[in-house]
């Protein structure tokens, strides 16, 4: 029953409800695939019936087609190694079977890149869990909600999967608020040299890709931009150039002057209270002291 | 160390009364006492106006200070009024990869 609602797919059941209906299922045999797919509850006898015909029908329709736990969907498969894709593969099919009905991911360095520091596997669950290291596996649990994420949408454009991935609807909230405050996060990990700085700069940029409508990077286009970034002597100057370029090209930018010119004012006063530390938000605040002056 | 210690321990450092808020129990009740360390040395950096604070864009009149934890599963913002005490802890623990 469990696995009925992991491999099927509501709207796409209602659209071809005609070729399905009486031939498969009856009217209330449908009806009943719904109330699942919907996760409403069911009776004691409708229970009944549903391991009785429909579980055994849509055991026996798997099994005709050989698509049991042998779903492999491939993504930009043109930027995948092939050697690896023949091994993901096998990992695929793997960690399906020891995460019996779960979504299970592979994507990350692995897939495109010949060095690699882990696997990436990801395997959406119900809950948030704590990720882990299995050889060299790395084990990510995502919650269901993280289809809705821009992380997701990006890991979605090159990864294998063991289900359809959908179009996917971004849920998050993303403004140009959380991009000036990634923006500050970015300039703080590039000062102190902390470790998790690619982190926080492959959000930053996929950010910057979704505010201005551009194609979301997938992940060797944003290794590949993280990495190039990071390599330069002043990473921070091509941080301060995409600040500009992003906000000038933001659709209804002159809303967002305001607070820019706030946060302006704002870095002055801090200069104040912290004058050891000057310098810093002084070349912080040069690409919004630019973005006013040339969108106003 | 025990959370309700934690507490009196930031609020010794910083000598002000502290708002905990959001997840400060359940993330410091995990925290092993080294990194219960971290995080206490590094808001006496804080108060010593070695670590930066970042303005907040909408509320002008306050300013924080993030940690990150080197794993970057553990962050904290510590808020302070401009010119006056620092006045509230909000921490979370973070999944995202």
């Amino acid at each position: 029953m469990r696995r009925l609602k992991y491999t099927l797919n509501l709207k796409y059941l209602v659209k071809i409800k005609a070729e399905i209906v009486p031939v498969l299922f009856t009217e209330h045999q449908f009806h009943l695939i719904e109330l699942k797919l919907n996760n409403k509850h069911f009776t004691s006898s409708e229970k009944n019936e549903f391991s009785r015909t429909i579980s055994r029908k849509m055991k026996a329709i798997y099994a005709l087609m050989g698509r049991q736990e042998k779903e492999v969907y491939i993504y930009s498969q043109q930027k995948i190694i092939p050697e690896r894709l023949q091994l993901a593969k096998q990992y695929l099919h793997d960690f399906s079977r020891k995460f019996k009905n779960k979504h299970i991911i592979i994507s990350g360095s692995f897939l495109h890149n010949k060095e690699f520091k882990d696997i990436d596997i990801f395997v959406i669950s119900k809950y948030e869990k704590d990720d882990y290291n299995e050889g060299k596996f790395h084990i990510n649990y995502l919650a269901e909600e993280a289809y809705h994420s821009l992380f997701f949408s990006s890991l979605q454009k090159l990864c294998i999967s063991n289900r359809k991935i959908e179009e996917i609807e971004i849920k998050e909230k993303i403004n140009l608020d959380t991009f000036l405050s990634l923006y500050q996060e970015l300039g703080n990990d590039l000062d102190r040299k902390f470790v998790g700085v690619e982190k926080t700069l492959r959000e930053f940029i996929m950010q910057g890709a979704y505010l201005t409508k551009r194609n979301l990077p997938d992940s060797a286009e944003l290794r590949r931009e993280v990495k190039g970034i990071l390599k330069t002597k002043k990473p921070l100057e091509l941080i301060k150039n995409k600040i500009i370029e992003t906000i000038l090209l933001v659709p209804r930018k002159e809303k967002a002057l305001p607070s820019i010119k706030e946060l302006l004012s704002s870095y002055q006063e801090i200069i104040k209270e912290y004058p050891q530390h000057e310098n810093y938000y002084k070349e912080m605040m040069e690409p919004l002291r630019e973005v006013v002056a040339l969108a106003s | 160390m025990q959370v309700e210690e934690f507490k009196t321990e930031v609020e010794k450092i910083l000598e002000a009364e502290i708002k905990f808020d959001g997840h400060v129990n359940a993330v410091v009740s995990c925290l092993t006492e080294d990194k219960q360390k971290n995080v206490l040395d590094w808001i006496k950096e804080c108060k010593l106006g070695i670590i930066r604070p970042e303005p907040c864009k909408n509320y002008r009149e306050f300013m924080s200070f993030i940690y990150k934890s080197n794993d970057n599963k553990i962050r904290g913002i510590l808020t302070k009024e401009k010119k006056c005490l620092f006045c509230r802890i909000i921490s979370r623990q973070s999944q995202i990869l």
